[in-house]
């Protein structure tokens, strides 16, 4: 199984995610305490969250993630502080879905949820067509393994 | 098949009732608009809405229970339900993972028997089936279900049943006093409940004399050791919650049985509680082998068995093999369960690693004595109450050092003949499970910034299991581990 590095667009929707996210405390803080000395500090905190994000930790966790396999199992490589990597044997797979958000779908992307007696984990960034492909694949290993 | 359909026992109707109780809103809106607006006279004149709704509650019961219906031959079990949204369900005997009856105490006058039926499939928490039926219904059923696991030759029939000693040490190593306490709380308030005012003033009696009596004993210990009347009392509290769990334990494991057949195995046991598990041996998730520090200091070992639909209740039988010496829990363990057996290990955390094990206990072990002599100097007139608080909060944190200085030596993980043997703690437990590679359902390998140096990792197993479980190891070599899962990748060797 080769190894697939997911869409650089998804670097862009966790952007956008956070973003967005943000927008409501920004708000809340503005309207609470503006023009008070907490206002700066919650302001600043956000922003200060807001790049680190933008700039270091989405980046490197992007750099990080990877999907790989091998005759036995899928394996996940992701976390930023962590570094974690999560092997999924394909005799355990029990179904698999392809999921998009509207902001997923916006950017072209989707991620293929695996799901396990026991667990489940998400792969995102992938294209329809990768994701496609990918649960073809590990349908057919699942398969042949049990 | 379907003119063959039985009804489950009549009693369910009562049991049904709960689901439709949320009708009684109605009445209970109409009689607060009725207080509100027209007083006790306009009440009664539309009470016999509320008749009409009583007796809508209980014929949908009725109907409930009357559309509920079941058939089960060697093959399958099928049955069907609902009032309005009808459904039909197969289960083939193959997917019945556990099929399991008990009888609690308020049952057995009914002759009534309560039938549980659990799959992969569905939620976790709960049993794909639960019914009630009369005792010869459920003994035929678990025949039935008996033959269906047994193979046409099946030479292999070992039968163990575990001596009351061995249950005994059960009881006592694994009673828990907190349970024994909310068993007495609730027994106490229901008390005068279900048995009238007269039982409970009795019992309030009785507790009023404990108390007294526990008063002049602990007056007696204070002068004679200088024991604080408030230890006297935390004591007394526990000791009596312990003996309650133990003798519940006790009865809920007395009489163990345990059959052991080519393709599935079938246990028994409980006196209050009269419990019966027929399991398909594929179904079995992992055993673990489970001790405190106190049963592996004195080399005594218990083997509780994990598979779906056993377990799911506090009251289930959870001990495979109770308490019992190394060697007899092994030969117990190779005539029952032959295939799962604990390998030697292969991959354990170096000399190095001691500090990972230890640091999480070290803390309250320092901090809570060095907490308590500030606050004596700090509060000289509450000496006494705080000394004996930083006593009873240290025994439990050394108690935890001792556990994770036990693990740090006994941890680690192996591979035979398809079958993971993984060691390792949770809280005050050692654990030796022994998992078979197809249940494994996903490897979580864990490495902090401090294990990166170092090239160690943590391991979170999950398995596949009654509930959510994962096994969680520490400090090992990544390499090796990923090694010994057979999870190396192309995106592994770049890292």
């Amino acid at each position: 199984m080769a190894v697939i590095k997911p869409s650089l667009h998804l670097l862009t929707v966790w952007r956008l995610r956070v973003f967005l996210c943000s927008l409501l405390p920004s708000f809340l803080a503005a309207y609470f305490f503006s023009n008070t000395i907490l206002w700066w500090v919650l302001a600043l905190a956000i922003a200060a969250g807001f790049l680190f994000l933008y700039i270091f930790y989405f980046p490197v966790r992007w750099k990080k993630l990877t999907y790989s396999g091998n005759k036995n199992c899928l394996v996940i490589h992701c976390r930023v502080i962590y570094t974690s990597a999560k092997a999924v044997p394909f005799g355990s797979i029990q179904s698999l879905s392809i999921v998009s958000t509207p902001l997923e779908r916006l950017f072209g992307i989707c991620s293929l949820a695996v799901f396990m007696a026991g667990a489940r984990i998400h792969m995102p960034g992938l294209t329809p067509v990768q994701a496609e492909e990918l649960r073809l694949e590990l349908e057919e290993k699942s398969r042949e393994v049990s | 098949m379907k003119e063959k359909l039985i009804h489950a026992h009549p009693i369910s109707i009562f049991f049904f009732l709960y689901r439709f109780l949320y009708l009684l809103l109605i009445p209970l809106a109409r009689g607060i608009i009725s207080a509100l607006l027209g007083g006790p006279s306009r009440w009664l004149s539309g009470a016999w809405l509320d008749l009409l709704i009583f007796g809508w509650i209980f014929f949908l019961a009725y109907e409930k229970w009357n559309h509920f219906k079941y058939y089960m031959d060697e093959d399958r079990f099928y049955y069907t339900e609902g009032i309005f949204y009808k459904r039909e369900t197969w289960i083939s005997m193959e997917r019945i993972c556990t099929l399991s009856t008990q009888q609690p105490l308020w049952m057995q006058p009914f002759g009534l028997v309560a039938l549980r039926i659990d799959t992969l499939a569905l939620a976790p928490d709960k049993p794909d089936l639960f019914m009630y039926l009369r005792k010869s219904e459920a003994c035929r059923l678990m025949a039935l279900r008996k033959k269906a696991m047994e193979a046409p030759q099946d030479s292999m029939k070992i039968t163990c049943r575990p001596r009351i000693l061995d249950i005994i040490f059960l009881s006592v190593f694994t009673s828990n006093s907190l349970i024994g306490i909310i068993f007495i709380a609730t027994f106490i308030s229901h008390a005068g409940k279900l048995f009238g005012r007269n039982l409970y003033d009795w019992l309030e009696a009785l507790l009023h004399q404990i108390a007294l009596g526990l008063e002049a004993v602990s007056a007696l210990f204070e002068i004679a050791f200088k024991v604080p009347p408030i230890a006297m009392g935390i004591a007394a509290v526990l000791l009596g919650g312990w003996a309650a769990a133990f003798i519940l334990t006790l009865l809920q494991t007395k009489n163990l049985c345990i059959t052991r057949s080519k393709k599935g195995i079938y246990i028994t046991g409980g006196i209050l509680t009269k419990k019966e598990y027929s399991l398909h041996f594929k179904d079995i998730c992992f055993i673990d082998i489970r001790q405190s520090l106190l049963t592996r200091l004195f080399r005594l070992y218990s083997v509780f068995l994990n598979a779906t639909g056993m377990g799911k209740e506090r009251s289930d039988i959870k001990a495979f093999i109770p308490f019992s010496a190394r060697r007899r829990c092994e030969t117990q363990l190779a005539l029952l369960l032959p295939e799962y057996h604990a390998s030697p290990r292969q991959i354990h955390p170096s000399a190095s690693s001691i500090m990972k094990f230890l640091l999480a206990p070290l803390w309250p072990c320092l901090l809570i004595p060095l907490g308590t002599s500030v606050l004596t100097g700090l509060l000289p007139a509450w000496e006494p109450f705080l000394k004996f608080s930083g006593l009873m909060l240290s025994f439990p944190a050394y108690w935890f050092l001792g556990v994770r200085f036990m693990d740090f030596l006994s941890s680690g993980v192996s591979y035979e003949d398809g079958y993971f043997t993984l060691r390792y703690s949770t809280r005050y437990y050692l654990h030796t499970v022994v998992l078979p590679r197809k249940n494994i359902a996903l490897i979580h390998f864990r490495q902090s910034p401090l294990q990166r140096g170092r090239n160690k990792c943590d391991l979170k197993i999950f398995s596949r299991s009654e509930g959510r479980k994962v096994h969680h190891l520490r400090n090992l070599l990544w390499e090796d581990s990923v090694r010994l899962f057979g999870a190396e990748d192309g995106a592994s060797k770049k890292r």
